[in-house]
């Protein structure tokens, strides 16, 4: 994920354990709606008891985050993404169309001529 | 402020005082851009403080993009100079935090593109369903890394994750990284 910087659809980042739940189009308001009913029936100090522990387990400290935005926000400005962000536009980027519908597909081929 | 920079992007409904919802809403590719910044503050804030919300949904009113990356239109310096909030990060990685300390449990209903913020901002929250249907990205080189992490240290462990995502769903938990 870190690396390819590709598109991926809903199933694949169920099997990766990027999403909880990759569901049938018609399902998942319904689905969704249910399960926000039902934790909203619940004890709030339970949830937010439950929520801290698992932030405990899973939730990177204030300290290991800040570089990883200072890496962003400093990538972004160096000539390499510059360049690359310029070709991105030319080409429709910010724009409906192709390169917002696919832009994985896009990112991949920066170096070879507009199609 | 210009009326486009001050139009609501985000729409926020109660739907009870324990059930709220967020709608992305800035046609047509819901980028997510500087003036979108202190909306989005307004609305963590109020999760946070409010003494009866319990769940919090996002979800998008734009067809095929649930929330996508930076304006890159924007100038830069929009976002890199504002003060940081609270917790001392800048104010969008503040907030992700802050969403996923936040006494409330978020779930994003995910239809079509969740790119760079969108990414994020999935990643920062606890439960996360998405249609089938839709697309999902990570984008290269403008993403920074969500805050969650797999529990074991990990970064890249996909045959584990069909377990833990299975699993998540029961918890209301998950973890991810994506870049």
């Amino acid at each position: 994920m870190l690396l390819s910087a590709d598109d991926i659809r809903g199933d694949v980042a169920e099997l990766y354990g990027y999403v909880n739940r990759a569901l049938p189009d018609s399902e998942l308001d319904e689905f969704v709606d249910a399960l926000a009913v039902r934790i909203a029936s619940f004890d709030k100090q339970a949830i937010t008891e439950t929520k801290h522990l698992v932030d405990i387990a899973s939730l990177p400290s204030d300290a290991e985050i800040a570089p990883e935005w200072e890496a962003c926000m400093a990538s972004i400005a160096r000539p390499a993404a510059q360049a690359s962000l310029k070709t991105l536009m030319e080409r429709g980027f910010h724009k409906p169309g192709d390169v917002e519908n696919r832009l994985g597909y896009h990112l991949g081929h920066l170096g070879s001529r507009p199609l | 402020m210009s009326d486009i920079a001050s139009a609501r992007q985000l729409r926020l409904l109660r739907r009870s005082p324990s059930y709220w919802r967020v709608t992305f809403d800035n046609p047509p590719l819901n980028i997510f851009g500087p003036e979108a910044i202190p909306q989005l503050n307004e609305i963590v804030t109020a999760l946070e403080s409010d003494h009866d919300i319990k769940v919090v949904v996002f979800d998008s009113a734009v067809e095929g993009f649930f929330l996508t990356h930076n304006d890159f239109l924007a100038r830069l310096e929009d976002t890199t100079n504002l003060p940081p909030g609270p917790t001392g990060l800048a104010q969008l990685p503040d907030m992700l935090v802050r969403l996923s300390r936040a006494p409330v449990v978020s779930i994003a209903s995910i239809r079509g593109r969740a790119t760079g913020v969108g990414s994020e901002l999935a990643l920062a929250i606890h439960a996360f369903c998405k249609s089938r249907k839709g697309d999902l990205v990570a984008v290269g080189s403008w993403c920074w890394p969500g805050p969650r992490r797999w529990t074991d240290g990990s970064t890249a462990a996909p045959h584990r994750s069909r377990t833990r995502a299975g699993s998540a769903t029961e918890r209301g938990r998950y973890s991810g990284r994506c870049g």
